[in-house]
């Protein structure tokens, strides 16, 4: 039997590959995006790491989005691939390890976005602290729980994407191998569409739904700020952990790979 | 090694075996390769290599020690059997076939005779010794 | 004697057909099994099922007894063509991914087959090998590892004859005494000698299993008893056309 810490390892490499090259990527072009700056002195003023930071964020969505495409990509592969399915591990450790694995290489590039702004708080600590008080009053060292409560939606967000995603995937290879072996790419068309418009659908209603939640919360108590996000991500990562229970047994008793 | 298809390849590594024993090839008393050796010369799998050597056994040409591994008989007796068997067969062989094509047993004598005189003049020519191949 | 494979009652449907019905099997320890059958007769399919990467195969499936398909997938070698790993992977690291991923794998053996198949330097990348070099990896990945069963699907397809024989020592010399291998194929004559028995699959259906050597006491060749045993289902299939 496998270990769930070595499948780990496998699938760490791999994404930490991948998501090495985005940033490398995303490094050069920030840096590319400096040359400018270097010659007009920009650069060299005493606002360096905040012409730094302007465009390590201004980039960073696009490395995001990478990170999060390609780690997908990989994530679904593994679910049709005979070199992961053949490993004597069970589907339950199989996922999770599939789904750790991403989260940790996903959270290695946000790292490594955080890094710029971190530099750029280190060098202008004053003027920050200064600014936060004056407009963030009252508010204080709040922040930082405002802060954490962004960092975790944003996880469950992930989560929540990425479970989804691999229902879509798991349920159209399912629903494909009962259907007739002709036409089978147009099938697979267009039961992603018809699943990725259910996806979408209860999607909106579900932040239909949390908004009521939070707007309840704000009803009840003032710290609602804090606690609004907090309810937010606690409810995606239940709703995350639902389908991924659904994606184990989808894996179990359907999903097969490709030949 | 080449395999008829339609003979069970145990007896046909038996046989072969057998001839190597008798033209000199193995020395009686000398261990033989081992299965897995066998098996690769053959290209058969090791079951078959080792249910020839089974019957073998039986037959006492062979001789399994424990840990040890096969080796051939030193009883002369049964390897004279051994030869008296194969020339008989290959006698039979080589009859059937001629008399299949109604060729008299005069005939077969006669040309028996001069296919050996032949062959002696012809010795000087050809190397004679037997290629062993185990 | 103890059975290492045993399928009772095997069927399977995919995209609405019937790939596999009712395949009963048992296979001994120590046995090379042969798979015979032609293109789509179900070959792989079964492979597939009892390796354990087909789902939804109804029937029970023992491999040592162990009907668990994480179980089995422990106690199961099977050749996967590595489709799964990109063409510019190094060959070093499929080795590295492979004695990760299954605790019977042994970097030895593995070593000694390499040697022994000599498919060359382990830094050269996937899509650089040729489709023999390639069935040489797989057979080297797939042998390593010190399996109760081993599944080699079509082996020897579109291989030159100098690599096939290289293969087959290759599986004399390093297949265990008590492990079984299945060999799957559509043409036999190769790899006759290295057969216990045979099994015929045709029209998704087992329709023999038979001992190597028995077939040959009856004076047959193994091919003669594939065609035949094919030939004569065609008849039957015309028989059924004149009666409708």
């Amino acid at each position: 039997m496998t270990s769930f810490r070595r499948m780990n390892k496998v699938l760490l490499t791999d994404k930490i590959k991948t998501v090495g090259w985005i940033i490398s990527a995303y490094i050069v072009v920030i840096l590319l995006s400096l040359l400018p700056d270097m010659f007009n002195g920009n650069f060299f003023s005493k606002q360096w790491s905040a012409v730094l930071m302007q465009y390590a964020i201004s980039w960073s969505w696009l490395a995001t989005l990478l990170a999060f495409i390609f780690l997908t990509w990989l994530s679904e592969k593994v679910y049709t691939s005979n070199r992961y399915r053949l490993i004597p591990i069970s589907d339950t450790k199989l996922y999770l390890s599939n789904i750790l694995s991403s989260l940790i290489a996903f959270i290695l590039v946000s790292l490594v976005e955080v890094i710029f702004v971190l530099i750029f708080y280190l060098f202008n600590m004053k003027q920050i602290s200064t600014m936060l008080s004056s407009s963030f009053s009252g508010v204080g060292s709040r922040v930082w729980l405002l802060l954490l409560a962004l960092v975790l939606v944003s996880l469950a967000g992930i989560l929540f994407w990425w479970a989804m995603i691999s229902l879509i995937h798991l349920l159209t290879t399912a629903i494909s191998r009962a259907l007739p072996a002709n036409h089978q790419t147009l099938y697979k068309i267009i039961i992603y569409i018809v699943l990725i418009y259910i996806a979408i659908w209860m999607f909106n209603k579900l932040q239909a739904w949390i908004s009521q939640l939070a707007y309840l919360q704000y009803m009840m108590y003032s710290s609602s700020v804090y606690t609004g996000p907090m309810w937010t991500a606690l409810i995606m990562f239940v709703i995350a952990v639902v389908i991924s229970a659904a994606n184990i047994w989808l894996l179990n008793k359907e999903a097969e790979t490709k030949q | 090694m080449k395999f008829t298809d339609d003979v069970p390849i145990y007896r046909q590594i038996e046989q072969y075996i057998a001839g190597e024993i008798i033209s000199g090839c193995i020395q009686p008393g000398q261990q033989l390769p081992s299965v897995r050796q066998l098996a690769l010369q053959f290209s058969v799998n090791t079951n078959t290599v080792q249910r020839a050597l089974r019957e073998m056994i039986i037959e006492n040409i062979l001789e399994s020690r424990r840990g040890r591994g096969n080796f051939v008989t030193t009883d002369q007796d049964i390897i004279e059997k051994q030869r008296q068997k194969l020339i008989y067969q290959s006698l039979v062989a080589m009859y059937s076939q001629l008399h299949a094509l109604n060729i008299s047993d005069a005939k077969i004598k006669e040309c028996l005779d001069d296919f050996l005189i032949k062959r002696r003049s012809e010795n000087g020519k050809h190397d004679r010794t037997k290629k062993c191949l185990l | 004697m103890e059975n290492t494979i045993e399928l009772k009652n095997v069927s399977y449907k995919r995209n609405q057909r019937v790939i596999l019905e009712n395949i009963n099997l048992a296979v001994q320890k120590g046995t090379t099994i042969g798979l015979l059958g032609e293109n789509g007769a179900g070959k792989t399919t079964l492979m597939r099922s009892i390796a354990g990467i087909a789902k939804g195969a109804r029937g029970t499936i023992k491999i040592k007894n162990e009907a668990g398909i994480v179980e089995r997938k422990a106690l199961v070698s099977y050749t996967d063509s590595l489709d799964g790993f990109s063409r510019g992977t190094k060959i070093a690291d499929i080795v590295e991914f492979y004695s990760l991923v299954y605790t019977d794998f042994s970097n030895d053996k593995y070593r000694e087959l390499s040697d022994f198949l000599d498919f060359g330097s382990d830094q050269q990348k996937l899509g650089e090998l040729s489709k023999g070099m390639k069935e040489k990896l797989v057979i080297s990945l797939t042998l390593a590892r010190r399996a109760s069963v081993y599944l080699l699907d079509e082996p020897f397809e579109g291989i030159d004859s100098m690599t096939r024989k290289k293969i087959v020592n290759s599986l004399i010399q390093w297949k265990s005494s008590e492990a079984v291998m299945v060999i799957s194929d559509h043409y036999i004559t190769e790899i006759a000698g290295l057969l216990d028995e045979v099994a015929i699959i045709k029209d998704d259906k087992l329709i023999a299993q038979e001992k190597a050597e028995k077939i040959r006491e009856q004076g047959k060749s193994i091919e003669d008893f594939y065609e035949g045993l094919y030939e004569k289902g065609v008849q039957t299939d015309d028989e059924l056309s004149k009666n409708e």
